[in-house]
């Protein structure tokens, strides 16, 4: 388990699942799907960054 | 499962390879620290997990890197740890080989797999450890230490990780604004003070503070001070340009336009991407052979010319003209056939030769676009300088309104422009260049006269030209925050001498309407992400709360029990808890241990409980998570457990070893401490497990040697004394002659190395091998015969008969050969 997608396994599946179940925000659910790969928190803060981009960029 | 044996290599304090047998109940390994034993442990835990606790645990990983590897070991060699297990009957063999990136390479009876073949998610479930190091460090701790504690105990390591990484994103957030949005929320930031300084714009700012979200209302109170500082017959739709018509004649007397430099956006980031690698596309491969073949066309237009005369000829031939239609000469027959031949062939290569043509018209067609999107692209690089470059003469009306105040921020101004102008006509020359280039291509593709050394230049140019213009970009970004900060600074003065303070203020807030709302937008994500942690934190600790409370808790208070002492005073453990806010809500990452002091509860456990307590504690938590129902490991491995324990803890482990050992766990103990070794050899002698020493430490690696657990004259006086008693039960007479199988095969081994000089391990040895050593050894036939039937029912259980039973006239005869075996050695 050290090595490998650490956000991959079963059990990290299982709670992020549960996590995201009692999200009602939009923001919210987009960061735990962002949740994965070998370092998830730089995989959230770069879903983070585009959503700030997204807010940025958007017009009127 | 549980484990037959383990074999190192290369990991770790292991050099060579060792393989170490494990009795099927229990094993103790006794070393002195630092020889290695906790390798074995280790050993376990990274085939198992593919890292070790100490690793995984280290805060600086950086600091482990590297360090699984044996350093004496020969670097052509994998390190590996092989482990054989044992599921009723059935082996299996896992291997584990350390690959360079230090993950492990798994294996199964020799197959590569990505994960193991266990039934249930190994993050799940308790790790089938007792580390000391992580026994001292789950109570006496901090209270987040004390949670990872927990967490990695109970399997819940991921969860502990998820929340550790969502605390990590909502609590620093600030890292992750983009600085596109950085400039928006600075610049915003900067009315706000601005619009907090003016007095006269009060009641803007109670409605800009409640808002935080739509903008109405503050709109609507910023349109009512507009309106008031424009005639009163002005339109709705004027009042916002009679304001701005208001402060540009008041500021404009002072001075005219505008000190401002913005960064490139991200779309115009984007935008420059694409055309420079089209540029780039323009200039190399398949363009470049595309252009290069097109030097066949002046061949093929030749053809083409030809094969349109022909088609002409063969026209009127067919029409019956038998005549030449230019010199009107009679065409005989073979003229005839060698016009028709020769027209057929032209066409033929007029099919061919489509294609180059499409090819030519395709070339023409990114060229148009290349010349196309060049000036585009300029356009987009003079734009971002453009104003500030006009104000080049204003420089000294610049200098006279900010100096001598902000004379930095003037300096900044005059360099920015100095070095801007130079660098953007950089820019142009190189732009020029590659327009005339381009041009030379465009005309060579047009004359048809294609040309290597036309494209290579304009692919230099190309680069050149990217180059300057990557290098015009860093010099306006270097500038941005210098040349906005004396730009804002300049606008404030301005108002500050034209007394249009409020005006400008009220000016930006209409203009700025939008990213007012966007940086509301973006604090309303920020103040999201607190009830987002809010939201994991109560997960975590109610999954936490879940795994601790109840079952685990009635689970170690069971083995608390087995081992508190009962002299001392009556302070103890009393359960598990999560900490609780005053609205009774779960606090995050707070593991709670309750205590009880003759009946009372006490504020905390772990400031009152003492530290050999503290520990035992540890212990009995790992024992009730090992032990709960979904782990597939049948086997504990127990490393050093009883650090900092008073004597009387000591003593009452030992029992609670021979407990798990009877509710079928097999033990593996290690401990550096040989007092206690002794005395558990003593406690659990009846276990007849197998007993290691560590007697040294070389270059190869652990020297381990298998020892005796009781000497042989031990056994047989217990033996005696069981056949003695009267009253002794069948399960003690079947140990009894257990223990004539263990005497005679010690004693073999012994009679083996008094003659031969070689060791033998007692533990491997049935009636087979006894038989040929003790033949080996020259000894009597009729001797061999009786020790080795010994074995035949004390063996293996299966291979003695079904209604077998131990009895005291056969063990008494097993008891007499065994001393004829002994007074050999004598």
């Amino acid at each position: 388990m050290g090595a490998g997608a650490i956000a991959e396994d079963q059990g990290c599946k299982t709670y992020l699942k549960e996590l995201l179940s009692g999200i009602q925000d939009d923001v919210h659910k987009r960061l735990i799907e962002a949740y994965r790969g070998e370092n998830p928190l730089e995989s959230m803060e770069s879903e983070l960054r585009k959503i700030i981009m997204e807010v940025v960029e958007r017009e009127g | 499962m549980k484990v037959k044996n383990i074999t190192i290599e290369g990991f770790r304090g292991f050099n060579e390879k060792r393989t170490i047998d494990l009795h099927d109940r229990f094993t103790l390994i006794y070393a002195p620290n630092s020889y290695g034993k906790t390798s074995i442990s280790e050993a376990f835990e990274w085939l198992l997990y593919g890292v070790t606790s100490k690793v995984e645990k280290a805060l600086s990983k950086e600091e482990y890197k590297g360090s699984y590897r044996n350093r004496h070991f020969p670097e052509s060699l994998t390190p590996s740890v092989k482990i054989v297990f044992k599921q009723g009957e059935k082996e299996i063999e896992y291997k584990a080989s350390l690959r360079d990136d230090q993950t492990c390479a798994r294996f199964v009876n020799g197959q590569e797999v990505q994960s193991w073949p266990l039934e249930c998610d190994l993050s799940k479930v308790g790790k089938p450890f007792i580390l000391q190091h992580a026994l001292k460090y789950l109570l006496l701790s901090t209270p987040d230490d004390r949670f990872r504690g927990f967490a990695y105990l109970l399997g819940l390591d991921r969860l502990d990780e998820i929340q550790r990484n969502f605390v990590a994103l909502c609590t620093k957030p600030e890292a992750c604004i983009p600085p596109e949005a950085r400039q928006v929320m600075s610049n915003v930031s900067n009315l706000e003070a601005r619009l907090s300084r003016q007095a006269g714009l009060a009641r803007i700012e109670k409605p800009y503070k409640r808002a935080g979200g739509a903008f109405g209302e503050t709109y609507d109170a910023i349109m009512a001070e507009c309106r008031r500082r424009v005639p009163q017959d002005t339109e709705e739709a004027a009042i916002y340009a009679g304001l701005v018509r208001l402060r540009e004649d008041a500021v404009g007397k002072i001075f005219s336009g505008h000190i401002g430099l913005s960064d490139y956006s991200g779309v115009e980031r984007q935008a420059n991407t694409d055309d420079e690698n089209f540029f780039v596309d323009c200039v190399t491969g398949i363009f470049v052979s595309e252009y290069m073949e097109l030097l066949g066309l002046a061949t093929v237009e030749r053809i083409l010319r030809r094969a349109e005369f022909f088609d002409l000829g063969v026209r009127l031939l067919d029409e019956g003209n038998e005549r030449c239609p230019l010199c009107g000469q009679a065409i005989d027959e073979p003229v005839l056939t060698h016009i028709r031949d020769e027209h057929g062939k032209l066409n033929a290569e007029k099919k061919r030769n489509v294609g180059l043509q499409t090819q030519r018209a395709k070339v023409e067609g990114v060229l148009k676009e290349l010349r196309l999107r060049l000036p585009r692209y300029q356009e987009r690089q003079d734009r971002k300088s453009s104003q500030l470059l006009a104000q080049e003469g204003s420089l000294e009306k610049l200098k006279a309104i900010l100096l001598p105040k902000h004379e930095a921020h003037f300096g900044a101004v005059k360099d920015a422009i100095s070095e801007l102008a130079a660098a953007r006509k950089s820019l142009e020359q190189f732009y020029d260049e590659t327009v005339e280039r381009l041009s030379e291509v465009e005309r060579s593709v047009h004359e048809c006269k294609e040309n290597a050394s036309l494209i290579e230049m304009l692919g230099k140019a190309i680069a050149k030209y990217i180059a300057e213009a990557r290098e015009y970009g860093l010099t306006i970004s270097g500038k941005v925050a210098g040349v906005s900060a004396a730009g804002e600074l300049l606008k404030q003065e301005l108002d500050a001498l034209a007394g249009t303070e409020e005006v400008s203020v009220l000016i930006d807030l209409v203009e700025q309407q939008g990213d007012i709302e966007k940086c509301w937008k973006i604090k309303k994500i920020f103040t999201g992400l607190k009830e987002l942690r809010k939201y994991v934190d109560q997960y975590v600790a109610n999954k936490v709360f879940e795994a601790i409370s109840s079952e685990l808790t009635s689970e170690v208070m069971e083995w608390y029990g087995e081992i508190r002492t009962i002299g001392d005073p009556d302070v103890h453990f009393d359960g598990f808890d999560v900490e609780r806010t005053v609205k009774g809500e779960l606090k995050a990452r707070r593991v709670q241990i309750k205590a009880k002091s003759y009946g009372k509860e006490l504020i905390s456990a772990v400031s009152s409980l003492s530290e050999s307590k503290l520990n035992a504690l540890g212990l009995c938590v790992s024992l009730a998570v090992n032990l709960k129902g979904q782990s597939p490991f049948d086997f504990l491995i127990i490393d050093d457990p009883i650090q900092s324990w008073d004597a009387e803890h000591e003593v009452q482990f030992i029992d609670v070893i021979r407990k798990l050992v009877e509710r079928g766990k097999q033990v593996i103990l290690m401990s550096h401490n040989k007092k206690w070794i002794e005395m558990v050899r003593t406690g659990c002698r009846t276990l007849n497990g197998w007993y290691y020493e560590i007697t040294g430490y070389t270059q190869p690696g652990p020297c381990i040697e298998e020892m005796c657990w009781e000497s042989w004259k031990e056994r047989l006086k217990e033996v005696d004394a069981i056949i003695k008693d009267e009253t002794a039960s069948s399960v003690k007479l079947g140990q009894a002659e257990e223990e004539i199988r263990l005497i005679n095969g010690e004693l073999t081994c012994e009679i083996y190395f008094n003659k031969k000089r070689v060791k033998k391990e007692s533990h491997t040895l049935n009636s087979t091998k006894v038989r040929k050593m003790l033949v080996e050894c020259g000894i009597d036939s009729k001797l061999v015969d009786r020790i080795t039937q010994t074995f035949e029912t004390s063996d293996d259980a299966h291979h003695a008969p079904v209604d077998y039973a131990a009895n005291r006239q056969r063990l008494r005869q097993y008891y007499g050969w065994a001393q004829e075996l002994s007074k050999l050695l004598s």
